[in-house]
């Protein structure tokens, strides 16, 4: 079995974990603001500076690190056994960024300079986001999904066997050449995170007044994961340009068409999420040294993108409407300029 | 209205939120020192 595929499981785990505490959280309407707020700024923000760590020390399995925090702040969280409103939650969300880590670290170290592999990782948090919020409101006890969580040690185990391959490499990531040569390193960064940020408050702007039932979240979160794993496999089998140029510019009448069309809107949010592989791809580009700490950036762009979501709404349609057209553009813009030609061969490849 | 703020999360969450508002913001400075350090020595070689 290869990496991706452990670590897709991993991460679906990991996500199921973390949404199921979420979907627990009881207290006032201001705790069950504050909570998915530190929750997002405690796991998504640290990763770049775990990333830096687990570049410089790639030996270290910080998956394994990481489920044992998950499991402890998660049990720890379900008993209340910490002072502090906050400790366990903190200690949750570090579990959840050292195995973001080490997943995104693993799959790119791996893939000889292909997408798909980290795309079909990153695809399995959608699936384990919607589980974790069903299983959540379910009367499933705590004590299930601690176990669960367990489940990802021999996967865990079984990808730090794989990854020692990698690790006589010198540079495994070499061969990630998708940014721009002709652009200063430092904008290719700053652009690329703009985009994750716009890409960050799109997911929670895009209409989707057609989502009313179970079936239809499930749904939602499915295509947004099938969306995530096509960006990187089909970048790789047609060309990361053509993969950037279609989804960002077909997406947006889907998008802004589909709001009453489940089936409309499922096709642009699908096309939509096909851009998180392609702007990780630039980033390792950039950073080819240091992998962790390219896929840190793609994290801290996605809470500066959501954070504002915890403290103002656009409430009118048409405003909106013209917030997501204008972002978009931009968006394609900046990925037209930052990306590198595609070859032309990349189906051989 | 065309933009709600939460102005309820604002007074009552003020500590939670301000202490994490500076370590994202430490964190990203702390990131930025990375980046440009690797960037250079990348140069140099």
């Amino acid at each position: 079995m290869e990496c991706a595929e452990l670590y897709f499981y991993i991460h679906f785990i990991t996500e199921i974990v973390c949404f199921f505490t979420l979907s627990r959280v009881i207290g006032d309407s201001i705790i069950l603001w504050l909570v998915p707020f530190i929750y997002d700024a405690f796991a998504f923000v640290p990763q770049s500076i775990i990333g830096y760590l687990s570049d410089k020390y790639p030996r270290i399995n910080f998956g394994l690190i990481g489920i044992l925090l998950l499991t402890i702040g998660f049990i720890t969280f379900s008993l209340n056994l910490l002072p502090g409103r906050f400790t366990e939650l903190i200690i949750l969300c570090l579990g959840n960024a050292f195995i973001h880590v080490e997943g995104a670290s693993v799959t790119l170290r791996s893939s000889n300079g292909k997408l798909s592999p980290s795309a079909i990782f990153v695809s399995g948090g959608s699936f384990g986001v919607i589980s974790g919020k069903l299983l959540g409101t379910s009367k499933v006890s705590f004590w299930v999904i601690a176990l669960l969580s367990l489940t990802m040690l021999p996967f865990v185990l079984l990808a730090d066997y794989t990854k020692k391959d990698t690790l006589k490499i010198k540079n495994p990531c070499q061969n990630f050449n998708y940014a721009n040569e002709k652009i200063n390193p430092y904008l290719i960064i700053f652009l690329t995170v703009l985009v994750v940020i716009v890409r960050g408050y799109m997911g929670y702007g895009i209409p989707t007044s057609w989502n009313k039932t179970v079936l239809q979240t499930i749904l939602l979160y499915t295509t947004m994961g099938v969306g995530k794993a096509l960006g990187g496999i089909l970048s790789d089998a047609f060309g990361i340009r053509k993969i950037a140029f279609i989804s960002v510019v077909f997406s947006l009448p889907f998008l802004l068409f589909g709001d009453n069309y489940m089936l409309i809107s499922l096709i642009g949010i699908m096309l939509f999420s096909m851009t998180m592989s392609i702007t990780l791809g630039i980033l390792v580009s950039v950073l080819k040294n240091n992998p962790g700490l390219a896929f840190g950036h793609t994290t801290i762009g996605l809470f500066l993108g959501t954070a504002p979501i915890f403290f103002f709404k656009i409430t009118n349609n048409v405003l909106n409407t013209l917030v997501i057209t204008i972002l978009t553009i931009i968006c394609l813009v900046i990925l037209l300029c930052i990306l590198k030609k595609d070859d032309g061969n990349e189906i051989s490849n | 209205m065309k933009l709600v703020i939460n102005k309820k999360i604002l007074e009552l969450g003020f500590i939670p939120i301000i202490l994490t508002v500076i370590m994202v913001i430490g964190i990203i400075i702390l990131t930025i020192i990375l980046v440009n350090k690797e960037l250079r020595k990348k140069d140099e070689k």
